[in-house]
């Protein structure tokens, strides 16, 4: 190309230097894609990995068509306990956890969404130590994320009363979100919780609170220090006050489920969105308005899988927009969620199975061995177990980052001797690496039954006749019936059904016994 | 000089126009679901020329209602092509492996697809066995198609999975119990399929919470069920008798019923004894009075935060004062009380190993012997308060 002649060698050559400075420029510009768009091509900002693409399409990409909300309210609840999911089945195949979804909402943020989160409680799942401090976790770690409003759940309710208040009363109350209209923690003078919260984001003014249901009353029995009112009795108090705030918005969380959520939502229509727990484990497609209302009935599905988003737009023809996100590989672990994680697992460790009030209980039949002796004998047997995953089940936790093997939800499946469903260890059992080395891994006698009657006898520690030493020999065996498999038409024997204590829907979705028994398959003695 | 800002100008102007054209062409606006068709399915870009499928999917969502844990139940779902060309649909995926797809009346995997020609229909048959527990579910299946209006169509199946006996609450749960006072805890077991519920047998799992539980068992009357849907059930009733050992106690309890799907149920019993005066926070075992605090990184130090918690009548007027600590390493300083209510006094109590503190072990026997921390109280049934402390402090 030729310039013309007036243009000196230097003129020249400055024009095309700011020539292409302005084309880099604006490619540049427009080339920065969205954190959305991200979202849904890749596993966050940095990697771009093929199996993150895979999350999209198993799961769908989000927010298509979506222009910029006014306020962006993500509604979550029925964590369950689900700090983060376990991993057993592979990361890429489970949703949930905290660390993905403090990634999700920094991309809200990111793209300059005005964001509001609430979620309905049901944090925790189960009773106990353990429970307790997976509460205050959780609750550190909504706080963290930003939350501004928390329900309440049947289970943090029943946990010690006195660990309940000095959780809540350990958070400043001006970031303390916990808000419940019918549940009072000693009172609500106090201040631990509050009956409702103002929310200000995107120019709009959200007013929200939140009440436990009727159907959980009965579960408060010897609550100590806990109060509950009927629901709609402490809405048609708390609404007054919701309202004298002129808020652009009013949001219900019920904690109860569909069914009375509808029904609150009727008796109390200015709630223009009500979220409810108790729905199915996925949250819908869609989000529907009540029969005869403008109102919003929102699910969240279970054990922190998935977040549900109502866009908020100044648009009568479309008020809301709703997106059900689900919390796949597509969004990277947050560090700051990793840090909680670790401090978790440290407070395991320091802890210490007997301040996690884990108590051995007598085994119905016998004592464990330990699989090394089982080696002596079995030897072809244990050939086969060393190469399968059962034999580094607890290595597998102590490679973690952080090690899960001071967590006695995670060591239940991956030692010897433990009641996998009930996580307690029998006696006899697993109580730690220095104590009890020989009961690591998914052992031998977690399928075949505590062997150390059997041990005895063949090793003439304990003289008995021969009917006796055949009789233990054969309750040490395990016999598969005709066609024993987990799948539809085929037998669900006892085999199977021990496997499936580990092998269950949450840890082991792909588990195919029929498929998983040839990895394992082993016979008698040698 | 002056024509050097013109040619700057003119030429910022070209490259801003060129820059655009280019990045509009590398990053056109998303286009309707543009990102959601995965490489699988053959994607027809709409134009005027190029005749299109048209999937049509007359119903999204089948109610199926109740059905019984572990039923298994199916449904077959219509893909029409209303289009002009061939509609390719593949399986991409399903929310849970205990939902089964058949694709044109063939076991499908991830990635079968099938050819619906224009002006034929294809079905999709959905089969999900109840796995889990009572509750509503939803479940469902992904396909992807090379209808650009239409590229993702997901299926759900939905209803509610009941069982055919329940235990409400799941628990005995007796929640805080004073020392040497007596608790009751209840729960219903119930039956849903006409079948009488009796308790056979019973029993405490563990032999020292068996001295201290008493469990009674009460057949009810139709109008005393609980559940109007309920057709029988039993009360089981349990007291339990607090000694003066503190902390959380557990056990299980034991049912052997005459339901036929429920034969032997286990109970978890749960509970906590306290007296007027508790501790509470990260690492305190209240059952054995010791905090524990775990390896401490010297250059870290490491601070707890815990609360005295006093109950009942002198709740108001108990008082404390840090008499002694053992180490003098730890640093130990009480927070402001705080009345909860009449009854219920919280003090904070902090408890820091400072940075910079030398290597010590206090890890108890056998390596070592406890920290000590000792409170003086005004309280009159407890003037001091003993708080024994495992920690380490290395480089």
């Amino acid at each position: 190309m030729r310039f013309p002649t007036l243009f000196s060698r230097r003129r020249r050559i400055t024009f095309c230097v700011v020539v292409l400075l302005s084309i880099s420029a604006v490619d540049y510009l427009r080339s920065e894609p969205s954190s959305l768009t991200v979202a849904n091509k890749t596993a966050g900002r940095i990697s771009h990995s093929k199996s993150a693409e895979d999350a999209v399409q198993r799961n769908g990409p989000i927010f298509l068509d979506w222009p910029k909300p006014e306020v962006a309210i993500v509604i979550s609840g029925e964590l369950d306990g689900y700090l983060e999911p376990c991993g057993c089945a592979g990361l890429e195949n489970q949703k949930g956890g905290l660390k993905r979804r403090q990634t999700f909402l920094q991309q809200l943020e990111a793209d300059g969404w005005p964001v509001v989160s609430f979620d309905m409680g049901g944090l925790i799942r189960r009773l106990g130590p353990q429970a307790e401090i997976k509460y205050r976790y959780a609750l550190q770690g909504l706080i963290k994320l930003s939350y501004s409003a928390i329900g309440l759940g049947t289970r943090e309710l029943q946990l010690d009363a006195n660990y309940l208040t000095y959780v809540l009363s350990n958070f400043d109350p001006e970031i303390n979100p916990v808000t419940s209209a019918n549940v009072s923690v000693i009172d609500f003078s106090i201040g631990l919780t509050s009956r409702y919260r103002i929310v200000e984001a995107g120019g709009k003014k959200i007013g929200v609170t939140s009440v436990l249901g009727k159907k959980h009353e009965a579960q408060l029995q010897n609550a100590t220090d806990i109060h509950w009112t009927d629901p709609a009795t402490a809405l048609a108090e708390v609404l007054p006050k919701l309202k004298s705030e002129k808020c652009d918005l009013l949001v219900l969380l019920v904690h109860a489920d569909p069914e009375e959520a509808t029904a609150l939502a009727k008796q109390f229509p200015d709630f223009q969105i009500v979220a409810t727990t108790g729905g199915a484990e996925e949250p819908p497609k869609h989000a529907d308005n009540i029969d005869g209302l403008r109102t919003q009935l929102l699910e969240v599905g279970h054990k922190g899988m998935y977040v549900v988003v109502l866009g908020i737009y100044d648009d009568p023809q479309q008020p809301f927009r709703y997106q059900k996100v689900p919390l796949d590989h597509r969004f990277e672990d947050s560090d700051e969620m990793q840090s909680l994680m670790i401090a978790y697992q440290d407070e395991l460790k320091d802890m210490g199975l007997d301040g996690l009030g884990i108590t051995e209980m007598k085994h119905p039949v016998d004592s464990f061995v330990g699989t090394e002796t089982c080696v002596e004998c079995h030897s072809e047997a244990a050939e086969v177990f060393e190469n399968t995953p059962h034999a580094h089940a607890t290595k597998t936790l102590v490679e973690l980052e952080p090690p899960r093997h001071f967590d006695p939800e995670c060591l239940s499946c991956h030692v010897t001797g433990w009641n996998p469903q009930e996580y307690f260890p029998y006696a006899s059992g697993y109580m730690g690496l220095e104590k009890t080395p020989h009961l690591t891994d998914n052992g031998c006698e977690n399928c075949h039954g505590p062997g150390a009657g059997h041990v005895a006898a063949e090793q003439g520690d304990e003289s008995v006749s021969d009917a006796e030493l055949e009789l233990r020999r054969s309750a040490m065996r395990v016999k598969l019936v005709e066609n024993e498999g987990n799948k539809d038409g085929q037998a669900l024997g006892d085999v199977v059904k021990n496997c499936l204590k580990c092998h269950d829907l949450d840890n082991s979705p792909d588990f195919d016994f029929q498929e998983y028994w040839l990895e394992v398959e082993h016979h008698g003695k040698d | 000089m002056k024509s050097i800002l013109i040619i700057a100008v003119c030429s910022t102007l070209v490259g801003l126009l060129l820059g655009t054209a280019i990045a509009y062409y590398e990053f056109q606006p998303l286009k309707k679901n543009s990102m959601e068709i995965p490489s699988e399915a053959p994607v027809i870009e709409p134009s005027a020329d190029t005749p299109q499928p048209k999937a049509v999917v007359p119903e999204e969502i089948f109610r199926f209602g109740n059905i019984e844990h572990r039923a298994t139940m199916q449904h077959d779902f219509s893909i029409q092509n209303e289009g002009e060309n061939d509609l390719v649909v593949t399986f991409g995926s399903s929310t849970c492996n205990c939902t089964a797809v058949e694709l044109g009346g063939k076991v499908a995997e991830q990635g079968t697809s099938i050819t619906i020609e224009p002006g034929e229909e294809a079905t999709v048959m959905l089969e999900w066995t109840a796995k889990s527990s009572a509750g509503p579910y939803r479940h469902g299946a992904t396909f992807v198609t090379n209808d650009p209006e239409m590229p993702r169509i997901e299926l759900n199946i939905e209803g509610q999975v009941v069982e055919s006996t329940a235990i409400r609450p799941s628990e005995l749960l007796f929640g805080t119990v004073q020392t040497g006072e007596t608790k009751e805890a209840h729960l219903y077991l119930l039956a849903y399929l006409d079948q009488p519920v009796e308790v056979l047998k019973y029993e405490v799992a563990d032999e020292q919470m068996a001295k201290q539980i008493d469990v009674q068992i009460k057949t009810l009357a139709p109008d005393q069920l609980p559940d109007p849907d309920a057709s029988g059930g039993v009360k089981v009733m349990a007291t339990f008798r607090a000694g003066k050992s503190l902390g959380p106690f557990g056990g299980v309890l034991k049912l052997e019923t005459s339901l036929e799907n429920a034969k032997r149920l286990t109970v978890p019993i749960v509970g906590q004894v306290m007296g007027d005066i508790s501790i509470y926070g990260p690492g305190w075992l209240a059952q054995k009075g010791l905090l524990r605090m775990g390896t401490i990184k010297s250059k870290l130090g490491k601070k707890v935060r815990l609360n005295v918690a006093v109950r009942g009548e002198h709740a108001q007027t108990t008082r404390f004062e840090v008499d002694r600590v053992d180490p003098p390493e730890l640093k130990v300083t009480l927070g402001e009380p705080r009345e909860m209510n009449e009854q219920l006094l919280h003090v904070p109590l902090f408890v820091e190993v400072p940075a910079g503190t030398r290597s010590i072990v206090r890890l108890g026997e056998p390596a070592s012997t406890d920290a000590e921390i000792v409170l003086r109280s005004t309280h009159p049934d407890s003037s001091e308060v003993r708080l024994r402390v495992h920690f380490a402090v290395g480089q």
